[in-house]
This record gives C-alpha cells, structure tokens and sequence, in this order.
C-alpha cells in the first residue's frame, strides 16, 4: 500500500515516546532499569558480584573507594494500534489502514515490539507481537486479513475486548463515531497504561457533505435511517454539527494529555500524515 | 358574464388540491449510504423530514403546475362568456333524411342539436332565439323565445323522411331578423349536412349567416326507386360509397319471396327486377347490408292494380290540390261547374261555401245559390264568427287524427243533416252522410288549410267515399328522395364560419385558455430542466 519512497521517508523518523519504556532487552528507548548502553545515569558502591569492568577506576583513585558506573538501559516498547474496523470506516478504511500501516513501520523500524488489534468486539483481530524491520511483510498481511465490518457494540467496548495491551504507546485510528464518549475509551487506555494518541480519520464526504434533494440516509453500521430533505439549511447544520462533534473529540484528548490528528480521507496521504505526526509530536 | 358548457368537468378543479397534496406529502427518498448518521440526527433537529406531511416551501414549480392543472380543468369545463348587446338569433335545423346519419352511434341531427345548445350558451340572457326547422316545408319551431325555450324547441325536433327546404327556412329567417328593429338585424345559423353558402337563393342584409357543418362523409346504399306491377317489381339502388356486392330482398304483402345480389361501382346505380306472387298487394325491398343511414335502405310500395280513380274539381285551390295529391291512385280533372253533370269521375268536388265532396252528382248538376244537397242543407247567408272560438271534433271515420287545434274560423253556414263531424259553438260545420261530406264553411274563411289537420282531413273523406283499392293496410312507406339518400357532407365553404366564433355575442375562451395552459407547461418544463441541470451540477462537483 504505502510506496518505497514513503517508506524511504519515514526510515529517517522515529516515534515519540513521553514515558520510559518498559518493555524487553534490546530496545532502542531509554528505561527506568539501568543497563548497557551509553549513556550515564549514576554511580554505586561496588558489591561483591559486579561486573569489575563498570568499576570507575578514577573515582577508586580519588576516595580510595569502589565505586560502580551505572548506565541507561535501553529497552523495547511495545506499540499497540488499535484500529476501528467497524462498518463506519469502510469508506475511509484505506486510508485508516495506511496510517496502521505507516505507524507499525515507524514502531518496527524504531525497535519497538508492535501489536495490532482491530476494533470489533467479539470478532477483533489481534496480530502476533511484531518486531524488527523485517517482520512488516507480516503486518501488511495481517492488514489484508482486516475487514471494515463491525457492526456491534460501542468503540470503549471495542476497546476493552483488546488483548495483551502493556505499557507502552498505543495510536488509536477510528472515525470517533460512537455511542458513547470517546472520552471513555481514553480513560481506559490511560487505565492500561498507554500512551494514547488518536488518529481520527474522515472521509471527504463526512467533512465536506454534498447532498441535495429528499434522501433517505442509511447507517452503514447500524443500518438506521434518516430521512432528510437535503439542501443549503440542512448542510449548514450539518457542518454546525460537525464543528461540534471535532471539537470535543480534540477536547478530549487534550484533557488526556492524548495527541489528537485529523486525516482528511479525500487528501494525499503520502503528504499529510507526516506533517500531521509532526503536529501531534508523535515524531 | 362566464358560463361553463361543460360544468360536468368541475370535478377536475379538485386537481389543483390534489398537487398541493402530492407537494405536501413525503416524497419518496433515494436512498443513501452514509458512514454514520450519528451527525445528520444530531443535525436535524425537528426530524421535519420523518413526518408523513411536511412544511409547504415556496417552490416556483409546484405554484406553475397548480396553475396549468386549474387552467386545464376550466378549459375542460369549457368556460364561453356571453356578453355583448343582446339581439335575434334563427337556428335553423336542416330535418332532412340524411341528417339521421349515424357516425360513432349518434346521428348528425345529434350533433346539430350539441351544437345549437352550446351555442345558445353563449348568446346573452336576454337574446331572441328563433328555431326553424326546414324540411320539406319551413316550420318555426321557437319565435323570438328566451334561452329555456329555444332549448325546449331543439329537444324537439325530429328528422323527416325527405329533402331540406332551406331557402324557404331563410326566408321566414329574413322576416323574423326584419320584425321590429330592422337596424338590430339577426344573426342566422343553419346546423346542416348538405348546405352550401354558394347555393343560398335568399340574399338579405338583414341577417348575417352561419353554416355549421354535421357529421362526416360515410358510406350508404340506398334503394331510391322501387315500382311495382302485376307480377313484377323493379327496384333501383344506389352507391354512396366504395364498389360493393349488395344483397336485396323483396317481401310480397310480408312474406319473402325473392333475393337478389348486383354488384355496383363506386358511386354507381343499379336496377334489380323481382318476380312477384301472383295477388301481391304490397311489395317492401330491403338492402340486407347495414350503412350509415338505414332510413333509405327499404322502399315499399304498393302494386299498381291498373285502377285510376277520378275526381273532378271545380273550385280553385292550391291547399286542396294538394291534398288531394297525396292519393297516388286519384287524378284530379278541372272542370266548370257547368260541365259537371257531363263529366266522368269517381268523386265530385262541388262549390267553395259549403265545399261538397260527392260521389254522385244530380243529373241536374249543381248550383251553387241552393241551400242544399242530398239529405244536408244550410243557411242562405254567411254566419259570422266572433272571438276564436274552437272546433268541437265528434268521433268518425272524417275524424281520425285530426285536432283542429288552433283553427278558426271567420264565418261558416251551419249545416243541417246528416251525421255531424265537427260543430263550432253548438252548430255543425262538418256533416257526412250517403257517399257526400260538407265542409260548412269557406276554406279562405279559415286557416284550416294552412294547419296540418286539412290534409289529415281531406285524406280521411277521401277514404270514407272511396276507399283506396292498391293499398289496404297501412300507408304506402315513401321513398326517401335520391338527393337525402346521398349522406356524403359537404363541407361548408370558406366564407362560413365555424360556430362559437361569434365576437360580438359571446366567445368560448377554451381556446385562450389551452393557450395559456400550454405556456404554463412550457414554463414547468423550463423549471424542470433548470432544476434538473442544478443537481446535476451539484452532483458533479461532489464527484
């Protein structure tokens, strides 16, 4: 889906990370635990046991004790996307998955373990722990297993059906339509300790709606329908509505501290959703 | 004044309603799949659009549709007005044979009177409708009458068996239109199937004349001549229409007895010969085909038996030549009254006041200054009548189907003797008896002789005194004449005006009004399209 010059492109760019990492060895994202890398994080006495090759040698030298050189573990973190499969996305459902797609190559080329659920109750879809740069063949082919047809339940109950989700960062991609507050779904993620940002994808029609006419409007997900006799008054509303609706999702996730973006589905990912990461600081 | 020649059609205004209905009920929606209406049912407040009416927008379309429906349905209910200075309008009905065409299961006369009731519609409430009805003589029908009259008077007339005496009609026209005011003039509508300006004989200035055509040209077949001898019939037919093979039976006194099938060109004549039985008094041919007339498809007549009867007339009358014409078998002899005795006849007409009518004279012959004749006798002098007092009729072979309505009398000789036919103020005026009838009066003292009864009456005498031998039951069925045989129309010419045309009576505004239904349905369209081009504009840009 995404071509190699993008890809090329996000090779340069890592994600953001606010907390310290908790996840395996061998990351490349600072750690609570002390470890081997480069970087200097303090000092120690020396106990019986210690790697005698961290022992500061100058400290020795200077206050005739031992003392150890501890330094910075760098760890993996885990990467969670949770991308709302329901019914409602399915016209917006190729660019939603770009932007899965996008992230998990950013998380698995920035040594992070990635998971991927889809958002759907029962029928969610969970991906095995990816990591490293070569396991994104399996991301993209878990992706093509991915259908935007979920009809059930409400997006925080799609989000506590997930599975396996550990500290870590976790970019939530849905169109925000649900019954309930998106607000709860975010408290639950922040419950589970996840470094939550929303990426909100909407179609051209759903920002910029031309309707005309008596119509009689059917929920994809639902199958509710509404009839309305379309034209300028009811478009504007309709707008009006829309205003409403963006800006408390953002309300939202500014209260939580969650980066929020908007991906226009009718503009070109390859040229948005970078500076739109940048936006958010999500890179 | 408006007035509607169809109020019928006044269910059609509910038209109007029933758009403002269509435009007031929900539409039908197309359908739409949307993502979500999480945010449309946020949008729409009211749910306007969820319930079975709606609120009326103003829509420039639906305001032309009403408009072209309402137009539509007056023009159907065919509004005329009828204004104008009222004046004199003569209908005249051409009654002849042909007009009993039948086109689509009505007859032209049918037509003709559709028409003349519309057209009476228009003219204004206080015009003069005169109705003339012209056949083989000119009737008025309805003089200088209002509106319920005229229509009563059209209700009814009824077609004759012969041809149309329309000049004579136009010329009763000429002096209704010169009564009174001659400057008022008449407007004259002849409703006909056969009339043509270019034959009009009756020019006047005093009314301007109108030919309403009825009826189209249809094909018939007509037997137009049928005789009949001893032994024989001779029938000729003839063909109005395309070449055909036609089929004619005789029935001799009822009973079939011969068929015959000739075979005629367009527009062609045909003679057919039939045997008939020997005895036959009356012989009826039949054009077994059926047409657009069926009137002149049978002729029937009775079979000369080689008898003449004679009857010999002194007086000088036009009327009683006439009626005496009616029997086939009788020939009138002129003779002076002092000749009578020497001339043969089967019947003698004697004197004018009394009018006798003998079979036997004296051998004296007859004078005219005696005060009587057989077993009758009379006054010497004139008895004058004052007033118009009415003929009393006492039932009688002389009586039969007569009336005497409206005839009177000037002065009359009261009679004495025999048995009395008619009396006039208790006196008899009418008396028959031993093979004489007297009429006690003088025929120019009286209208008798212009009134239907006159020949009913002389028919009847003639019967009593002698009783006609060829023809035994009935009356002989007369021929329709060759030219009312013929139903093809002829189309008025270009000088004469289609009816309801008349500007200075009255106008149906149909017309106009189909004019402007028809612009409403150009701007509807119009609207339509522009509505159309919109969406589809709208439907572009969103793609």
């Amino acid at each position: 889906m995404l071509t190699d010059s993008f890809l090329s492109r996000l090779d340069a760019l890592s994600l953001a990370m606010r907390g310290k990492a908790q996840g395996g060895a061998g990351g490349s994202r600072r750690s609570r635990q002390t470890g081997s890398s480069a970087e200097f994080s303090d000092y120690r006495e020396y106990v019986p046991g210690d790697d005698i090759r961290r022992l500061d040698w100058n400290a020795c030298a200077r206050f005739d004790r031992l003392f150890l050189k501890l330094y910075m573990e760098e760890q993996e973190s885990l990467v969670t996307i949770l991308l709302d499969a329901s019914a409602s996305m399915a016209a917006k459902w190729e660019t939603a998955r770009k932007a899965a797609e996008a992230l998990g190559y950013l998380a698995l080329t920035g040594g992070d373990r990635l998971c991927v659920q889809t958002l759907k109750n029962s029928r969610a879809l969970r991906s095995p722990v990816l990591s490293g740069r070569a396991a994104f063949p399996k991301l993209t082919g878990f992706l093509d297993t991915c259908v935007p047809d979920g009809t059930e339940g409400t997006l925080t109950e799609a989000v506590k059906h997930t599975e396996g989700l550990k500290k870590g960062l976790c970019f939530l991609i849905t169109d925000g339509y649900t019954g309930d507050a998106l607000s709860e779904a975010l408290d639950y993620l922040r419950y589970m300790k996840q470094e939550t940002a929303v990426v909100q994808t909407l179609s051209g029609d759903e920002l910029r709606p031309e309707m005309d006419g008596a119509l009689r409007l059917t929920d994809s997900e639902t199958g509710e329908k509404v009839d309305l006799m379309a034209d300028r008054g009811v478009t504007a509303d309709y707008l009006e509505a829309l205003d409403a609706f963006l800006k408390e999702t953002r309300e939202h996730c500014a209260s939580r501290e969650a980066p929020y973006m908007l991906l226009d589905g009718d503009e070109p990912f390859e040229d948005v959703f970078i500076p739109l990461l940048s936006q958010g600081k999500m890179i | 004044m408006i007035r509607f020649l169809n109020p019928g059609f006044a269910w059609t205004l509910a038209a109007p309603a029933v758009i403002l209905a269509l435009y007031m009920l929900r539409r039908k929606f197309v359908p739409r799949q949307v993502p979500s209406v999480f945010l449309w049912q946020k949008s729409l407040k009211d749910y306007a659009a969820n319930r079975p009416f709606r609120k009326l927008v103003k829509s420039l379309l639906m305001a032309a549709q009403i408009l072209a429906a309402l137009i539509l349905a007056l023009a159907l209910m065919r509004p005329a007005v009828s204004g104008g200075t009222a004046g004199k309008t003569v209908l005249i009905f051409d009654i002849s044979g042909s007009m009993q065409t039948v086109t689509a299961g009505r007859t032209r006369m049918d037509l003709a009177k559709e028409k003349a009731l519309q057209q009476i519609h228009t003219l204004p409430a206080e015009e003069e409708i005169s109705i003339l009805a012209a056949g083989e003589e000119a009737e008025c029908l309805a003089l200088a009458g209002d509106r319920e009259e005229a229509e009563k008077a059209i209700a009814g007339i009824v077609c004759g068996r012969g041809g149309a005496e329309i000049d004579r009609a136009l010329s009763l026209a000429d002096a209704i239109a010169r009564d009174g005011d001659p400057a008022t003039g008449a407007d004259v509508i002849i409703y006909s199937d056969s009339f043509r300006r270019d034959r009009v004989n009756t020019r006047s200035e005093a009314f301007s004349l109108s030919i309403v055509n009825c009826g189209t040209g249809e094909d018939n077949r007509a037997v137009y001549s049928l005789e009949a001898e001893k032994g024989q019939a001779f029938a000729r037919v003839a063909n109005y229409g395309a070449d055909c093979v036609l089929t004619l039976t005789c029935e001799a006194d009822g009973v079939l007895c011969d068929a015959r099938e000739t075979e005629i060109a367009e527009g062609g004549t045909a003679g057919v010969s039939f045997s008939l039985p020997e005895g036959t008094r009356r012989v009826r041919v039949t054009l077994r085909e059926k047409d657009a007339l069926a009137a002149d498809n049978t002729a029937e007549k009775a079979v000369k038996q080689g008898k003449e009867r004679k009857i010999a007339v002194t007086t000088d009358s036009v009327f009683l030549e006439s009626a005496l014409k009616v029997r086939p078998d009788l020939t009138v002899v002129r003779t002076e009254e002092e000749a009578l005795a020497g001339t043969e006849a089967d019947l003698y007409l004697l004197g004018t006041s009394p009018l006798i009518i003998t079979r036997e004279i004296p051998e004296e012959g007859y004078d005219p200054a005696t005060t009587g004749f057989g077993p009758f006798s009379w006054t010497a002098e004139e008895k004058t009548v004052s007033g118009s007092p009415a003929a009393e009729l006492i039932e009688g072979p002389l009586t039969k189907g007569l009336t005497m309505k409206n005839v009177f009398f000037r002065s009359v000789r009261p009679l004495s003797g025999g048995k009395t036919a008619a009396r006039l103020e208790g006196e008899s005026v009418i008396a028959y008896a031993d093979g004489t009838a007297v009429l006690g009066f003088d025929l120019h003292n009286s209208n008798l002789p212009l009134k239907y009864d006159f020949p009913v009456l002389i028919q009847n005498i003639l019967n009593w005194l002698l009783p006609e031998e060829t023809a035994p039951e009935g009356e002989t069925e007369a021929l329709m004449p060759l030219q009312e045989s013929d139903v093809r129309v002829v189309a008025p010419d270009d000088t004469a005006r289609e009816m309801s045309a008349r500007t200075e009576k009255g106008q149906e505004l149909t017309g106009i009004l189909l004019a402007v239904f028809l612009v409403l349905m150009l701007i509807e369209m119009a609207l339509s399209r522009a509505g159309t081009a919109a969406k589809g504009r709208g439907g572009r840009h969103g793609g």
